[in-house]
């Protein structure tokens, strides 16, 4: 009985080796394969999802074989589709840590093999955070609809809804942030009727109410001290307008806007002249590494929104004592709008210090709306500048946040078609020299073909956030804690 | 033919549903499909199935798109129907084979009926109930108690995942069954009876630890109505109908001696209840306005005229479409005010978060040629879209303004999901091979017009400047005579005739044969305005 068992085993086996198409008679081409995502010569985390991909030919049959010393990972498919299984990947991955792999495709078109000129993929040993959070909103222009923020590992394909609009009334609700990149430090703020800002802290969520008589808005945008007890806070007055010719849709300013810090433990606001001067705009906060200031873009106000090309953000900082919540008295301007020609905004501070990554633009304050937005990267110890040439693309590039080693940026870009933004990897080396960034893997290649949906504020984190979509509809139903 | 009779009453009551929705409501149907976007792929089939009720809701869905002929879709909700009552008369005649009260079993599908002529009530109801009356019926052909008992227990949470709220109707009628057909009170009866009412009740609460979706919805059911929030009666007065009917058959003593009285008092009761249904369904001016829709949709700019002659509009909707076909026909300037016109609302209606409204202020701004403004208003209304679902006339219009604004990634993207359809992929296939292609662009009369009218100087777009923007953009191209009535026709109705003396002169660009009736009329009333000298 077994024996006959292993003979129908083998005789299964044959059937689908055989129908497994290989190479024969192969035509050596000098081009790169047309894969969707462009997965040649980048560098990726050990710890990543599968790269799957597709070809965007005729092929009704592909090898892709990908080796790295004694290492290799092969697969046959029909059609024009490669989806690498988990485990095998898993163990390629880890067997080519730190290593670079040669990757070949091969395809059969028209019924002729060809194969394709050879790329890499270097396999960096820096792991990338496991876990991604990023809104999903249609790139809409007021009306939004089927809001999520969700979680997504980036080891793999599991993704989980931490907010859903169905469940909070409806209601539209602004990108998740990380302190620290850690799962238990984060916030988002849900608008409406019983809206308020949802702090998870220390595994405890909370649904604040940031606001005080001095305040314009409860808090827009945000970032974390590094203590997580503070958060600093850009409040502001959104006007969207919509433009008239085709390779512009929509832009937002805003009208007024401040910053203010936000104590958690104490439910206080501070603030100082500084952050919340009347004749000029201030926003984008965020803190840097140490905690002892907070950066931030500032404009002179123009007349909006007939002045609107001449809003230029500059990029400063201000010291801030967290023993004392006090302010310096001293604004330091690091990126100087008028001499540059560029508006900055979300400016970022890598976790180890080094770096400030940030969006330049023509004008304005919605990167993500601009085609020329570009990321850019400061040495804040020399003050120099890379143009991150490799990373950026044609269209907009921005919404970025680090990894918590430092190694790995991610950040939103609208380069495949314009309009649908999606969440980028790119590789920083400790040399700070930036690598060809990769597009989030997806467990079906056609994934991002059908996908109306764009990926805002992309967010890494070390690990799982402890709350989902039902605890915050629970969460909505309290009442808000007040700040003074 | 007494053998025959309830297929025969079956038969006229399916001629009466399709005659109804073929002849007298078929733009409500053509609306519906609009509103969705069936795709032939795995990704759509896990989409839409991939939460509670998903199965009814997909297949509602696949049968919609089949009202883009609206005949074809008076047919299928004709047949829909028919096969609810059948199922109906079905389980009712098992429980009581002698009966003289079958034509109760038309009550439920006459109540859908009704509901159906709410332009929101979506298919997905009658599929899953269908399916539910399919799994009752199957209940009734197991002979074994415990088997049904089991069959109870294990299928209705599967019905559940199926077809959503709807399972509730399954479990009674289940019980219903086991009570009134096998007679049945063992242990297995009680057993199947206390852990049916168990699930209906706990099923969707414990679900709703598991499932992110709000408890009311998990209790009632998704994708029935367009609108998520609507009141409970709207599913019960359906299920308890359902429920009710095999025990009337039951309990409701026969009237043998009386057969004719008890048929002709049940087919005028009928009768009755279907003019009712009707009457407290039908929408008339609704109709009238998807009418004009319609029209617009498929560029039928004489017949909107021809309508109007017949009945002036009066609704921002309707008049905003008359004058839209007016202007294409080249009868604005003359015969406007032949027609209601209220105020500028009828002309270019004010933006508003709605689905329909923004539909038609889209198709106004695009034949103007303001593109990047008629793609916004198309956007939104699909974001509007109150069940989340795209529409293949959004993105088909959005893949033609992106194809005119020469993005043709986002076209491709658009034209590529359409391509997965069966009524847009003619459309989808026919302007794919535009794309990169500007010669043949050009050749094409309608994008190529619309290039030449688009602003090419860029401005950020003001809804309380319209006036202002159709300035702009007849100044832009002085052969655009649409923006050039349009705007005349703005001053007229705002009575700001200094600036339509301001701006009559410039139409000698357009190269009218004679002064437009309208502009003849304005003059004089301005004539009279100055002083006369001595």
């Amino acid at each position: 009985m077994k024996t006959r068992f292993y003979y129908i085993l083998v005789w299964v086996i044959g059937v689908f080796v055989a129908c497994t198409p290989r190479p024969k008679d192969v035509n050596k081409l000098s081009v790169l394969p047309p894969m969707y995502p462009d997965y040649t010569d980048i560098t990726v985390p050990y710890n990543i999802a599968p790269l799957n991909f597709l070809l965007r030919n005729d092929a009704d049959a592909v090898e892709c074989l990908a080796q790295c010393g004694e290492s290799v990972l092969q697969l046959n498919k029909r059609g024009h589709e490669i989806c690498f299984p988990i485990a095998a990947w898993k163990k390629f991955m880890n067997e080519a840590k730190g290593k670079t792999a040669e990757v070949k495709v091969s395809a059969r078109i028209n019924g002729r093999w060809v194969q394709y000129r050879t790329f890499k993929w270097q396999i960096a040993s820096d792991k990338i955070d496991p876990y991604l959070s990023y809104r999903l909103i249609e790139p809409d222009y007021e009306v939004w609809n089927h809001l999520q923020l969700v979680e997504r590992c980036v080891e793999g394909f599991e993704e989980h809804v931490i907010c859903d609009h169905n469940l909070v009334d409806n209601s539209c609700m602004n990108c998740h942030v990380y302190g620290n990149q850690d799962p238990k430090l984060s916030l988002f703020y849900v608008r409406g009727k019983n809206g308020g800002t949802i702090l998870n802290r220390n595994g405890k969520l909370r649904k604040l109410n940031i606001k005080n008589s001095q305040t314009i808005s409860s808090g827009v945008y945000a970032g974390f001290h590094p203590s997580g007890r503070y958060g600093v806070f850009s409040s502001n007055i959104i006007i969207p307008a919509f433009h008239a010719v085709d390779s512009k849709r929509l832009e937002v300013y805003d009208t007024k806007s401040d910053i203010f810090v936000a104590d958690f433990d104490r439910n206080t606001i501070y603030s100082c002249p500084q952050l919340s001067d009347s004749t000029v705009l201030e926003t984008f906060p965020t803190f840097s590494s140490d905690g002892r200031y907070i950066y931030f873009c500032t404009a002179r106000r123009v007349d909006l929104p007939k002045e609107i090309k001449r809003l230029k953000y500059n990029l400063c900082r201000i010291s801030f004592n967290a023993a004392n919540h006090t302010f310096g008295t001293k604004v330091d301007t690091i990126y100087n709008a008028r001499l540059m020609g560029h508006s900055v905004c979300h400016p970022k501070v890598s976790p180890d210090g080094k770096w400030l990554v940030y969006t330049v633009a023509d004008y304005g304050t919605f990167p993500i709306w601009h085609r020329e937005a570009d990321l850019q990267m400061i040495n804040l110890r020399t003050g120099t500048i890379d143009k991150l040439a490799v990373v950026n693309s044609n269209r907009s590039d921005t919404y970025h946040s680090w990894s918590s080693n430092s190694r790995w940026l991610v950040f939103a870009s609208k380069r495949d078609d314009g309009l649908y933004g999606k969440p980028y990897f790119c590789y920083i080396d400790r040399a700070g020299k930036a690598h060809k960034p990769f597009v989030l893997p997806q467990k079906y290649p056609a994934f991002y073909d059908d996908n109306l949906k764009s990926f805002n504020i992309p967010e890494l984190s070390k690990g799982k956030l402890s709350f989902n979509a039902v605890d915050i509809e629970r969460l909505m139903k309290k009442e808000n804690e007040k700040f003074k | 033919m007494k053998q025959y009779i309830n297929q025969i009453f079956s038969l006229v009551f399916g001629l009466a549903v399709f005659t109804f929705f073929a002849f007298f409501y078929q733009y409500h149907i053509y609306y519906q499909e609009q509103y969705q976007l069936f795709l032939f792929t795995g990704d759509y089939f896990t989409q839409m199935s991939y939460h509670i009720g998903g199965l009814a809701a997909y297949l509602g869905s696949f049968l919609t798109q089949f009202f883009y002929y609206p005949k074809l879709g008076a047919l299928i909700i004709a047949v829909l129907l028919v096969i609810v009552q059948e199922l109906i008369l079905f389980l009712s005649t098992m429980m009581k084979r002698q009966s003289y009260w079958t034509l109760l079993t038309f009550i439920p599908s006459i109540i859908y009926w009704n509901m159906l002529c709410d332009e929101n009530t979506m298919m997905t109801g009658v599929v899953g109930l269908i399916i539910t009356l399919l799994a009752a019926s199957f209940y009734m052909l197991i002979e074994n108690g415990w088997t049904r008992m089991v069959y109870l227990i294990v299928f209705a949470p599967l019905l559940y995942v199926m077809v959503g709220g709807v399972y509730v109707v399954f479990i009674f009628l289940s019980i219903v069954i086991e009570y009134f057909y096998f007679e049945n009170a063992s242990t297995s009866a009680i057993i199947g009876t206390v852990g049916g009412v168990l699930i209906a009740v706990f099923l969707p609460y414990a679900c709703s630890f598991f499932v992110q979706a709000p408890l009311d919805r998990l209790y009632l059911g998704f994708d029935w109505y367009r609108f998520p929030i609507v009141g409970v009666g709207f599913y019960l007065s359906i299920w308890i109908s359902v429920v009710l009917v095999p025990i009337l058959f039951v309990v409701i003593p026969d009237m043998k001696k009386h057969a004719f009285f008890c048929t002709t008092a049940q087919f005028v009761g009928v009768v009755l209840l279907i003019v009712f249904a009707l009457y407290n369904g039908y929408n008339k001016q609704k109709e009238e306005i998807m009418n004009y829709d319609f029209l617009i949709r498929s560029k039928q700019w004489d017949k909107v005229v021809q309508k109007a002659q017949k009945k002036s509009p009066n609704t921002p909707m309707s008049v905003a479409d008359l004058n839209l076909a007016l202007a294409k026909t080249g009868e604005m300037s003359d015969h406007m005010f032949d027609f209601f016109q209220r105020d500028p609302q009828g002309l270019l209606p004010d933006f508003q978060r709605d689905f329909t409204l923004p539909l038609v202020t889209s198709e106004v701004y695009y034949q103007l040629g303001f593109i990047n403004t008629a793609q916004r208003y198309a956007f939104e209304a699909m974001e509007a879209t109150p069940d989340y679902q795209k529409s293949g006339r959004v993105l088909r219009r959005l893949a033609e303004t992106n194809l005119i604004n020469g993005e043709y990634k986002v076209a491709y993207k658009y034209l590529k999901i359409l391509q997965k359809s069966i009524f847009y992929r003619k459309f989808a296939n026919r302007t794919m091979a535009l794309l990169w292609n500007e010669k043949a662009i050009n050749a094409d009369p309608e994008y190529s017009w619309l290039r030449k009218c688009r602003p090419q100087k860029d401005f950020l777009f003001s809804e309380a400047e319209k006036d202002m923007m159709l300035g702009t953009l007849f100044v832009h191209n002085r052969k655009n005579r649409m923006a050039f009535e349009y705007l005349m026709a703005y001053y007229l109705l705002t009575g700001n005739m200094q600036q339509f003396a301001k701006c009559f002169p410039l139409g000698k660009s357009i190269g009218y044969d004679h002064v437009p009736y309208t502009y003849q009329q304005a003059l004089k009333y301005l004539g009279r305005q100055v002083p006369q000298s001595k």
